[in-house]
């Protein structure tokens, strides 16, 4: 007998609605509710409706509470504790400005004040009356972990009530700044995040709905409440990161080594490289412009989505995005007065959406809104309407093709002859011209694809990272392991199981050449020399960087290690979600030629029977657009493999 | 138009890709913390003729000076190179800037066809001459500034040339660093050349040449509709240098006529005795970066879009500077003076977006002995904008090289950063305020060279509308015992253990009354 799961993904970044998923065994059921002032009720709601009578076994929860507080700056009021003389790190960064030529494209203002940052220099305590939480990030942080806990307890002695962030807890690294913004984000979060998921608790867990709730980390791995709470810096690319993870498991079950993930959605598409069943993990990202030097899934962000705006600029150039209609006003065919063509609404002129759906359940589509706004700008560059919705689909595709060709050449790895899983509202609609024209093999739409983001979130090991920062430029690797020794008992410990046995623990080591300033994150067994680490790291730089040097001396500047536990679902469901929707239109392919195409219920397809273009493929909350000289093939996992 | 504004716009959108990811790979695999930290580099796609296809810029000073580079070569050795090879130039006097700036360029062949360039230009820390560092302050002519590369070839077949990488490692007190570099230069060239060969493959190379030429229009029209944007009309300004006891004038005259701006600086000084002279590549940078900022930032860097840009200088003067001339402060410092001069000018053409004087200076500190070199910039206070202050601790004009970690620093160099933090109350007062410059302090526990290049210490950024000017910049040498002694801007100190050095540098100015 199957357990029963029930999965849930929060609001999206727009607010608008939040999508729950419950997979009972391998069926799947799916409710978005509209997104209230208060998620946690609306969770209670949607959980009690789709499992009514008993507890779900787990429930697992991507949030985006720490996202939406750093967007708006709603996080507490935070006081910054560093050396006299430091206390502007926070504020200088690395001393660049965003842009080259625009004077008025500011940096991030930082989340503390300049009268909320502290120096000190002896052992007196800083007066941090006022402030809802409180860093403690001083410039050598990660070599005094013990000088930073006793700052620390001496605030708590004073203020009992108000948490406090360790740059020696949160990211021991070397780099201050990027240490210091890391520590100042999870303080800045720390209040905010805390109340919401212990609401979460209460409404959930105390009101009987679920046996057990976590939350989804950035790193592709799921973390308890409690511990989200401490770690609310963690949890920043908590939604992106399910997708990824149930990407990763369509590839698996199709025996598929190399992917790029592709999640298109209303403003903006996230790629990542998924290479021999390795997420690519990056350890230095920024989030609304705040360094994080937590570990997150690699995700690339382009701004083009199905509203991205379509315009000519002052030298008569068609261009796509980055603005956005977003959902409000939305693209021109969602009649809510947008009157510029988007994305969607060049889909809508070709037929590939279909003229009469409703978005959402909620929303019709006016066909004449697009094909008007499509029309004007036709007439502004003197061509035809299906000629410019051609257009503008083939400019955001090549926007979307760099992001792909990014992530994965910046990894040193040559996307074409791998695949493309597409999911999100609207990566089937572009994926395989995406893929094509990077010279891909095929495109992989798993099933649910419409909210495959809340999938991926029971397909998730419970998870913990951690780092220390070392500094080995000769043959004793002893220092690596003592790191390690320590890692593993604290990763391990945090991971709330009963069964050790469970739990996987994996070493990576941050390495560079001695001298140069940019380091490599590679794999580490305990048991390897140094020799061996040397030959990892040439190879891996051989790889992304085309030479290496081999013989060099190198150093290794950090010790990471993973550990995980057990999934709550080995595996997808396969069913997917009826659109209920079928018959015949003209579709315009990419040669520009309208065919009289069938349009297909996905759920209507069976295992392996070749569906060969043109036909468009429905699916609830997302569509397939299989080209006329493509071939749309359902695997026994559900997920829907097209090549050409 | 045609359907071809559709292609246009994607062979635009994949040549900016190919020089992004060139610069990629050449800041991910270079070995000093002055190309990979701080991003002293650039890289770009050109057109058989040497015309600018596409740049990934890190630093302004650099944009429409690398053209210069590709020119150079294309003079000296025409256009049937040996496909794959690589050629080097740092030469300020035949498509360089200052010695440091070494640029490769390396052809890009389909068959036996030259169908475009690449090129990169990385900052190295030290290229030989009389300092660590290769700024030194006394310096009179280029040839104390250290090795000089006319182009050449520096890579065939696969291997370095002799005649390059020799006297090129021979001449620099860092030789294993700069070897690391250079191998970074060459895989960036060959990732970029590469990629570029397999696209214009793939469209056919007569079709990718007329392409090209349509985005050269492309980037020129949208020259030509920012600068119509503004008012016609002519505006002088003049700004100055400190060098020694004397002020030295930087004039412009910026007109405005339609679609057309020129900008003349006859009226500048002759070039000087010293190391603050500026070629005339570094002049056509200050000037595509002060349009851009006073219209429209987004101008796509090709070759079409300096069209409808007029450069009048005077050969032998400040902005022009004429062999054996020394040069190294005029890419760094003089170069932001001119940018100020050029935006002083157009801060009363377009009053509503030019924002008040940055800091005006790199603040570029050089310390080493013959163990080590090390380079770093100090960001300064931004000039407040029109309905807005500006930014503190930022790097602002011809520079946007970023700082290197402390803690770096700490276990890779004889001295210890002591004091980083913002200096409060620089700012020019106004309604709106001018951004804070920075205090930096750094100990030392070796005997080492220190060489200051500053600027603004005697001058003060100016305010716009009634605001008032940033606090000029200071630089002291504290001695273990607590004696401190003023530096002057530019100057070449030798420390001892236990010496400080504090840099001061300048606020931004303020904006209306």
């Amino acid at each position: 007998m199957y357990p029963r799961y029930l999965v849930i993904i929060a609001a999206d970044v727009g607010g608008t609605f939040t999508d729950v998923v419950a997979i009972d065994g391998a069926s799947i059921s799916v409710r978005k509710v509209p997104t209230s002032s208060n998620p946690a009720e609306a969770l209670r709601n949607a959980v009690a409706e789709l499992s009514p009578g008993s507890p779900v076994d787990a429930l697992v929860h991507g949030t985006t509470v720490a996202t939406n507080a750093l967007l708006e700056r709603a996080g507490a009021r935070t006081a910054l504790v560093t050396d006299s003389g430091f206390e502007d790190v926070v504020e200088i960064g690395r001393q660049d400005r965003p842009s080259l030529y625009d004077p008025y494209d500011d940096r991030a203002e930082p989340l503390v004040r300049r009268a909320d940052r502290f120096g000190v220099s002896g052992d007196e305590t800083p007066d941090v009356d006022g402030a809802e939480a409180v860093a403690v990030a001083l410039v050598r942080g990660h070599q005094e972990p013990d000088r930073e806990a006793m700052v620390a307890s001496a605030i708590r002695a004073r203020h009992p009530d108000i948490p406090i962030s360790c740059s020696s807890v949160v990211a021991p690294e070397f780099r201050e700044f990027e240490r210091t913004s890391t520590t100042v984000l999870n303080a800045y979060l720390t209040p905010i995040t805390a109340r919401y998921l212990r609401r979460l608790d209460t409404e959930l867990v105390e009101g009987g709905l679920a046996r057990h709730v976590s939350v989804m980390r950035s790193s592709g791995g799921l973390m308890t409440l409690g511990e989200a709470a401490r770690l609310p810096a963690a949890i920043l690319l908590s939604g992106p990161a399910g997708g990824v993870v149930a990407a990763r498991d369509a590839a698996a079950a199709l025996d598929i080594a190399s992917v790029v993930s592709f999640d298109m959605g209303g403003t903006s598409t996230d790629v990542c490289l998924i290479v021999g069943g390795d997420i690519d993990v990056s350890f230095e990202r920024s989030v609304a412009g705040h360094a994080c030097r937590l570990p997150a899934v690699g995700v690339h962000t382009v701004g083009a989505g199905g509203g991205s705006i379509a315009w000519i600029d002052a030298g008569g150039a068609l261009r796509v995005g980055p603005r956005s209609a977003g959902s409000h006003p939305g693209p021109a065919c969602y009649g809510r007065g947008g009157d510029e063509a988007t994305v969607t609404d060049a889909n809508v002129v070709l037929g590939r959406i279909d003229p009469a759906a409703r978005l959402g359940g909620t929303l019709d589509i006016h066909a004449h809104l697009a094909h008007e706004a499509v029309q004007r700008l036709a007439d502004t560059i003197g061509i035809s309407s299906v000629d410019a919705a051609l257009g503008i689909l083939s400019i955001a595709e090549e926007t979307m093709a760099g992001a792909v060709r990014s992530v994965s050449v910046a990894r040193g790895h040559d996307p074409s002859g791998s695949h493309l899983v597409a999911f999100g509202g609207a990566g089937g609609l572009h994926a395989t011209a995406v893929a094509r024209r990077l010279g891909m093999s095929g495109v992989v739409v798993p099933p649910a694809a419409g909210v495959l983001s809340a999938v991926g979130l029971v397909l998730s090991p419970p998870r913990a990272d951690a780092v220390r920062a070392v500094l080995i430029t000769d043959d004793d690797l002893a220092p690596a392991h003592i790191a390690a020794r320590e890692l593993s008992r604290e990763t391990r410990t945090s991971l709330e199981t009963s069964d050790a046995d469970e739990i996987r623990t994996e070493f990576l080591l941050d390495v560079r050449y001695l001298g140069q300033a940019h380091e490599i994150v590679v794999p580490w067994r305990v048991e390897e020399t140094i020799g061996e680490v040397s030959d990892r790291f040439a190879r891996a730089h051989h790889e992304r960087y085309g030479f290496d040097r081999s013989g060099d001396p190198i150093e290794i500047v950090a010790v990471r290690a993973t550990s995980v536990g057990r999934a709550p679902l080995d595996r997808a469901p396969s069913q997917t979600v009826a659109a209920a929707v079928d018959g015949r239109r003209s579709v315009v392919g990419r040669d520009g030629v309208a065919r009289d195409t069938v349009i297909v219920d996905r759920s209507a397809l069976g295992i392996g029977e070749p569906l060969h273009g043109p036909a468009v493929v429905e699916e609830r909350d997302t569509t397939i657009f299989v080209d006329h000289d493509e071939t749309a093939t359902v695997a026994a996992s559900g997920s829907l493999g097209v090549t050409w | 138009m045609s359907v071809d504004v559709i292609v246009l716009e994607v062979l635009r959108t994949r040549l900016a890709r190919i020089a992004e990811d060139m610069g990629l790979v050449l800041r991910n695999t270079s070995f000093s913390p002055n190309i990979k930290e701080r991003l002293d580099c650039s890289a770009a796609v050109f057109a058989p003729d040497g015309e600018m296809l596409a740049q990934a810029e890190h630093i302004p000073v650099h944009l429409g000076s690398m053209p210069a580079s590709v020119a150079a070569i294309l003079e000296r050795f025409g256009t049937d190179p040996q496909p794959g090879v690589q050629f080097a130039v740092n030469d300020p006097f035949a498509g360089g800037t200052h010695l440091n700036d070494l640029t490769l360029v390396r052809p890009v062949h389909v068959g036996s066809r030259l169908v475009g360039w690449v090129g990169n230009r990385a900052h190295h820390a030290d290229v030989g001459g009389e300092a660590p560092g290769s700024m030194p302050a006394h310096a009179t002519r280029v040839d104390q500034e250290g090795i000089i590369i006319s182009p050449m070839v520096a890579h065939r077949d696969g291997r370095w040339e002799d005649d390059f990488v020799v006297p090129f490692l021979d001449a620099t007190r860092t030789p294993a660093e700069r070897h690391g570099d250079l191998s970074a230069q060459i895989g960036a060239n060959e990732a970029g050349a590469l990629r570029m060969a397999a696209l214009i493959d793939a469209m056919g190379a007569d079709r990718f040449r007329d392409l090209t030429s349509d985005l050269s229009r492309y980037g020129q029209r949208r020259m030509e509709a920012a600068i119509e944007a503004l008012p016609d009309g002519s505006v002088e300004f003049t700004d100055h240098m400190e060098w020694r006891g004397d002020l030295i004038p930087i004039s412009v005259l910026v007109t405005i006529d339609g679609s057309r701006l020129t900008a003349d600086f006859t009226r500048s000084a002759d070039q000087i005795s010293g190391n603050i002279n500026a070629v005339r590549a570094v002049t056509r940078s200050c000037l595509s970066f002060a349009v851009r900022v006073a219209t429209d930032p987004t101008i796509p860097a090709t070759g079409g879009a300096h069209r409808p840009l007029h450069l009048i200088t005077r050969p032998g003067s400040i902005v022009d500077a004429l062999p054996p001339a020394a040069v190294a402060a005029g890419n760094v410092e003089t170069s932001q003076r001119i940018a100020d001069t050029l935006l002083g000018a157009l801060a009363r053409i377009a009053p509503d977006r030019v924002p008040a004087a940055g800091q005006g200076t790199m603040n570029n500190v050089l310390i080493g002995n013959e163990r080590f070199a090390y380079y770093e910039t100090v960001a300064g206070g931004q000039g407040a904008r029109p309905r807005r202050d500006g930014q503190s601790g930022i790097q602002t004009g011809m520079t946007n090289t970023k700082n290197t970690p402390i803690t770096s620093l700490d276990v890779h160099y004889p001295f210890t950063v002591t004091r980083y933090t913002l200096r409060a109350g620089s700012g020019g007062v106004g309604r709106f305020r001018g951004g804070d410059g920075i205090e930096r302090e750094i100990e030392f526990h070796e005997e080492a060279t220190v060489s200051l290049m500053g600027e603004r210490r005697r001058t003060a950024p100016w305010g716009v509308a009634g605001g008032g000017p940033g606090a000029p910049g200071e630089d002291w040498l504290v001695s273990p015992t607590g004696e401190r002694r003023r530096l002057d801007s530019k100057c070449t100190v030798e420390v001892a253990p236990g010496d400080r050095l504090l840099v001061l540098t300048p606020g931004g100015g303020g904006w209306g009354a």
